[in-house]
């Protein structure tokens, strides 16, 4: 995958990365996101798994991010890119169980206006981006942001694919 | 004993000034909610002018959920749709008339479905739409996606009303003769929300109305619980236009009627009464797809939401066999 496309999937994470804990708690020793660690299968509905490497693509930032780790998975089918999951860790200073923080978690994404749907008990955010679509959730102290071109015929099945995936954060 | 009673006055002072009550759309919208968030089970009714349509639908989530049609009491189809599934069987193919307008290469699937048999079709689910606009102005041209998105219609309606007010008939305002809804029932403490209607436009130069002013909309409640919303829209029923045809006196209201009536307002104004009942919520639903099924595009019925790049037939899911295709045992 090439540096620039790496870069332009990152937008959708990236104001998330860059958003900052206000609150007047003591300061804490700056830290750059480091990789995730996810467990995702090598093949899931037909589409290759690669775990991108996204060391020096992400900016290191001096303030305190809500994110402490970072991940990125491009789904293939070949060599066309069918879909990327992005996945990051909520740090110390992020209040990932509430619904305020949550939605101001969304509203960063930039997406046209998200609608909130129900897949299983969960809740996940959905909107179109050009010539894609982009389910965003949460689950514990992870944030997941799953993007899908259109040309895939399976992208829900897809979604619930990847949130029954096991997770350690 | 003075200073206590002062103590007292100010602690009564400061509980009432930090609670704050919860204004009757927020409730409503707060149960809306509370049933979208579960599995749930309805019938969703809508009678136009002539026509009668009835949608029995079970809802595991967003994206998994089932409905039956009814046309005037008659079923008509049965709709599966499952993740980006999407199954149908149609029992009363007189009643679609997109079977009888079939063309190739729809002719196979459109035959299995009149001989009413299940199509199974693995991509063929609809959009998850989210642009509520878009789904406003479609209400009306497929009941299965007005019954599957009214809680978008109803959110929406909301916003685009005046409020919502816990119902009164002891209110001022309150017209008995124009309610077309039934009371609550106090028995089982049934409490009812009504939707504010906008105003109409008193003088010309503004902007047409909507359905806005024309949408009188019911929310009933039972032990804390959302359990059936009732709506009218009826144009020519306003009761500022019955008054202007009757005594033939207010000439804007007259003009304001002709205008919307020819759709010259920005959304088409399509009366009618809707009721949704929930018949029950919280409790498991589990959608599967059906046994048996032809394998086929679905789009002869409904768009198909993407194209594919390739032309490969679609695959059948696991587990569902296709009756028109013997088995490698039979072959055997």
């Amino acid at each position: 995958m090439s540096r620039r496309r790496i870069a332009a999937l990152l937008i959708v994470l990236m104001p998330v990365l860059a958003a900052t804990a206000c609150r007047g708690a003591e300061e804490r020793a700056a830290a750059a996101p480091g990789p995730v660690s996810v467990d995702v299968p090598t093949q899931i509905l037909g589409l290759a798994v690669i775990q991108e490497n996204v060391t020096g693509q992400v900016i290191p930032f001096k303030n305190r991010s809500y994110l402490d780790t970072f991940g990125l998975f491009s789904m293939r089918d070949g060599e066309l890119l069918r879909a990327t999951l992005q996945v990051g860790r909520f740090g110390q200073v992020a209040e990932e169980g509430s619904e305020t923080f949550r939605r101001q978690i969304i509203g960063l994404m930039g997406t046209s206006s998200p609608r909130e749907i129900r897949v299983g008990e969960e809740t996940v955010w959905t909107s179109t981006a050009s010539q894609q679509s982009v389910f965003a959730w949460f689950q514990g102290r992870g944030f997941f942001v799953l993007t899908v071109h259109k040309e895939f015929a399976f992208e829900l099945t897809l979604l619930r694919k990847l949130m029954s995936l096991e997770q350690e954060f | 004993m003075k200073r206590l009673v002062v103590v007292f006055i100010g602690l009564l002072l400061l509980a009432t000034g930090c609670t704050t009550a919860e204004r009757p759309e927020d409730k409503v919208q707060r149960f809306l909610t509370k049933v979208e968030k579960s599995p749930y089970q309805y019938v969703y009714q809508e009678q136009t002018k002539g026509l009668k349509v009835e949608v029995r639908g079970r809802v595991e989530d967003t994206i998994r959920h089932t409905e039956s049609l009814f046309v005037d009491g008659a079923k008509v189809m049965e709709r599966i749709v499952r993740d980006d599934l999407m199954a149908v069987q149609v029992s009363a193919p007189d009643l679609v008339p997109d079977l009888n307008a079939a063309q190739p290469p729809d002719m196979a699937v459109a035959n299995v479905l009149r001989s009413g048999q299940w199509v199974i079709d693995p991509a063929g689910a609809p959009t998850l739409e989210t642009n509520i606009e878009v789904e406003r102005a479609s209400v009306g041209q497929d009941p299965l996606v007005d019954a599957a998105e009214i809680f978008q219609y109803m959110r929406l309606s909301i916003q685009q009303g005046a409020g919502v007010a816990l119902f009164n008939p002891d209110a001022l305002e309150y017209r008995h003769q124009e309610d077309p809804f039934p009371q609550p029932k106090k028995t089982i403490g049934e409490e009812r929300y009504d939707l504010l209607r906008l105003p109409l436009p008193t003088r010309a130069g503004g902007q047409l109305p909507g359905a806005g002013p024309f949408r009188k909309m019911s929310f009933y409640l039972v032990g804390g619980k959302l359990v059936r919303v009732l709506e009218k829209i009826d144009l020519e029923g306003h009761e500022d236009f019955v008054r202007a045809q009757q005594t033939r006196r207010n000439r804007f209201h007259l003009e304001l009627m002709r205008d919307l009536r020819e759709g010259r307002g920005p959304e088409q104004i399509r009366n009618r009464e809707m009721a949704f009942q929930i018949l029950s919520q919280g409790e498991e639903v589990t959608i599967d797809p059906p046994l048996e099924g032809f394998s086929g595009n679905l789009s002869v019925l409904f768009a198909r939401k993407k194209q594919q790049a390739a032309q490969t037939p679609p695959q059948l899911p696991e587990g569902v066999t296709n009756p028109l295709q013997p088995s490698p045992a039979a072959e055997g």
